[in-house]
């Protein structure tokens, strides 16, 4: 009997050796076993099995996110603990096949600092960074903070504000906070289920469990709830955005609770009303223009006015804001009169077609009407014109905006033709299009 | 001795510790002589030539052979039950038309949708048909530069493939990406390794 006792014994300690040397050899090679590249950054390390160029480009992107956090969190930081970043993309989307459907993009695992980054494309790299945006705001927060990790609802209202912001043309990490899709579903839910219904599942989601906000039947609306009380407590603070995170984290439940008043009451408020708010500030213009263009029924007058003073030439608007104005006015933002928008479209086609305008502004509105172009005519001579420039990008771009433009007359579309082919066969194109105007015109 | 010289000799010396107790499970066994049998230092021509060996040799149904059991069974009915058979993709139509001279766009009417590679798959196999090299018959001598394929189930759209050259507009035509607008959610779960 003590001797079966002693070979039990001996077989625990085997098998617990065994288990710590399995353990020893997966803590060594980080998750790297697992993935065919591992980068290592300052602030963590990355593993996934993309070639390694995609990659870095995503790893450099999270290290701007890491930097332009440890600016806004600056006492946060001495807290941060490196991160393992897993980085693995949808099996269709590696093939380039994208489906519509909506799925996880990614999650954090305090006790292990490991942040999964799952995202799908072709939806652009700014929806990369919204991710990243996100994850990456509970790894602060948590790190500083590591009561909050409980704390569903504050966890995910930080998380929604931040993952809307966006890096400006300097590279500077611009915050608005203001997330329109969130916003409209709350106030679709207070429209849907009344003020009271509202109050109670707010209530609730304060002191909720990990269960309840992530598997309950009302799991969909848990962020919209969350980002709208975060987002209403965020304006009642005063002072930076670190200050006022601490003081949300230090507020106790009752009186959270006591603001709901004030979440109801933001709701009241139109998106446009928010939105015209916002884009007082000239770093935050151009962004608001694309919300207030997703709205349903936008105020035409204010988005107008906005959108005149982000292309004021004293402001000296770059590519990226002709780009902008370019979509937007082709686009099918409402409330803007026929009259209002053949304005614009002379603006931008003006400015398109004066050889004093910058290269690039040229190329980039080019580029602009070939995504998002309709039928005007005051763009069809200036891209005519452009496919005589001495610029490649300039002819590329024009002769792919004229083919979006007149769905009558075929064109060559292939950059490299517009790029390289010698001017005598390129001659032949444009003087194509030169008759077919004047036939129309 | 090199350092974890002694750690890395107490693991081997378990892992041997493991087998070996296997081995002497076998041999404790009350047909001894049938697990001699099967012990490394015995010859397996022997045991194969005699007939009773098989029976014998069959070991004892235990808790692991009984869980095996019960999770194929299990699998078996799960397979049956959740199998979905996809038709392979048929074109009851197709037609095409060249928007503009070096692209062309095929719309193809099919009678129900598919799984997102097989449109893709589907495409591919038409492109090669034509060694890659389709042509727009009004104009030849100009080669293609994008080639769209667009898929519906009576007349709505529920797949887009495109093929493009590289961004110098040199190269073969690759395929630049896949659009599945309306595809049954059992369809994806099935594509997904």
């Amino acid at each position: 009997m003590r001797q079966h006792a002693l070979s039990q014994g001996v077989r625990v300690t085997q098998g617990v050796r065994l288990l710590g040397l399995g353990g020893l050899v997966l803590l060594l090679s980080g998750c790297g076993l697992f993935y065919n590249h591992t980068l290592s950054y300052e602030d963590f390390s990355l593993y996934g099995n993309q070639p390694k160029t995609t990659l870095r480009r995503t790893g450099d992107t999270i290290q701007d996110v890491f930097d332009a956090y440890r600016l806004l969190f600056p006492n946060f930081e001495e807290k941060v603990h490196g991160a393992r970043i897993l980085y693995e993309e949808d099996s269709l989307s590696q093939e380039n096949i994208f489906t519509g459907d909506l799925r996880q993009e990614g999650f954090y695992l305090p006790v292990l600092d490991l942040i999964h980054l799952s995202p799908r494309r072709p939806r652009g790299d700014a929806d990369d960074l919204s991710v990243i945006l996100h994850e990456m705001a509970h790894h602060f927060l948590i790190s500083a903070h590591s009561k909050t990790s409980s704390q569903y609802w504050l966890n995910e209202g930080l998380a929604c504000c931040l993952e809307v912001s966006f890096f400006d043309e300097e590279g500077t990490l611009c915050t608005p906070l203001f997330h329109q899709s969130l916003f409209s579903q709350a106030r679709r839910i207070l429209r849907r289920d009344g003020e009271e219904k509202f109050r109670s599942e707010l209530s609730a989601l304060i002191g909720a469990s990990w269960f309840h906000f992530h598997r309950s039947d009302g799991r969909n609306h848990n962020y919209a709830y969350s980002w709208s009380l975060y987002w209403h407590l965020l304006n009642q603070q005063e002072g930076s955005l670190e200050e006022r995170v601490h003081a949300i984290i230090e507020m106790s439940p009752p009186e959270v609770l006591a603001s709901i008043d004030g979440v109801i009451s933001d709701l009241r408020t139109s998106a446009d009303d928010h939105l015209a708010a916002l884009s007082k500030d000239p770093d935050l213009r151009g962004w608001c223009l694309e919300r207030w263009a997703e709205l349903p029924a936008a105020n035409g007058r204010r988005f107008r006015a906005a959108l005149l003073e982000e292309l004021d030439p004293e402001r000296d608007p770059g590519p990226k804001s002709w780009a902008r104005a370019t979509l937007l006015i082709n686009g099918r933002i409402r409330g803007i009169s026929r009259q209002e928008r053949n304005l614009l479209h002379r603006r931008v086609a003006k400015t398109l077609g004066s050889p004093d305008t910058d290269l690039n502004i040229r190329i980039a509105i080019a580029a602009a009407l070939a995504d998002e172009g309709s039928l005007s005519w005051a763009y069809i001579v200036p891209l005519i014109n452009g496919l005589e420039e001495a610029s490649g990008e300039l002819r590329a771009a024009s002769a792919r905006a004229l083919a979006r433009l007149s769905k009558q007359k075929p064109t060559v579309v292939n950059p490299g033709f517009w790029r390289n082919a010698p001017p005598e066969i390129r001659a032949v194109e444009v003087a194509e299009w030169r008759n077919w105007y004047e036939l129309r015109h | 001795m090199p350092p974890g010289w002694r750690f890395l000799r107490v693991v081997v010396s378990d892992f041997a510790a493991v087998f070996e107790r296997r081995r002497c499970r076998e041999l404790q066994r009350p047909n001894r002589e049938e697990a001699v049998r099967m012990s490394p230092g015995h010859s397996p021509e022997l045991a194969i030539l005699n007939p009773t060996s098989f029976f014998s040799r069959r070991p004892r149904l235990g808790l692991a052979h009984l869980l095996v059991f019960w999770l194929c069974v299990f699998g078996l009915s799960f397979a049956a039950l959740g199998c979905h058979t996809i038709a392979p993709m048929r074109p009851v139509g197709i037609d095409q038309f060249s928007p503009e001279k070096d692209v062309l766009v095929f719309h193809i009417s099919i009678e129900e949708p598919s799984t997102p590679r097989s449109y893709r798959d589907w495409a591919q196999a038409q492109l090669d048909l034509v060694g890659g090299e389709p042509r727009n018959r009004r104009y030849p001598e100009i080669p293609i530069y994008e080639v769209t394929y667009r898929f519906r189930v009576s007349r709505e759209m529920v797949a887009e493939v495109t093929f493009r050259r590289g961004d110098d507009g040199e190269g073969a035509l690759e395929h630049a990406q896949t659009v599945v607008r309306a595809v049954p959610e059992w369809l994806i779960k099935e594509e997904s390794p």
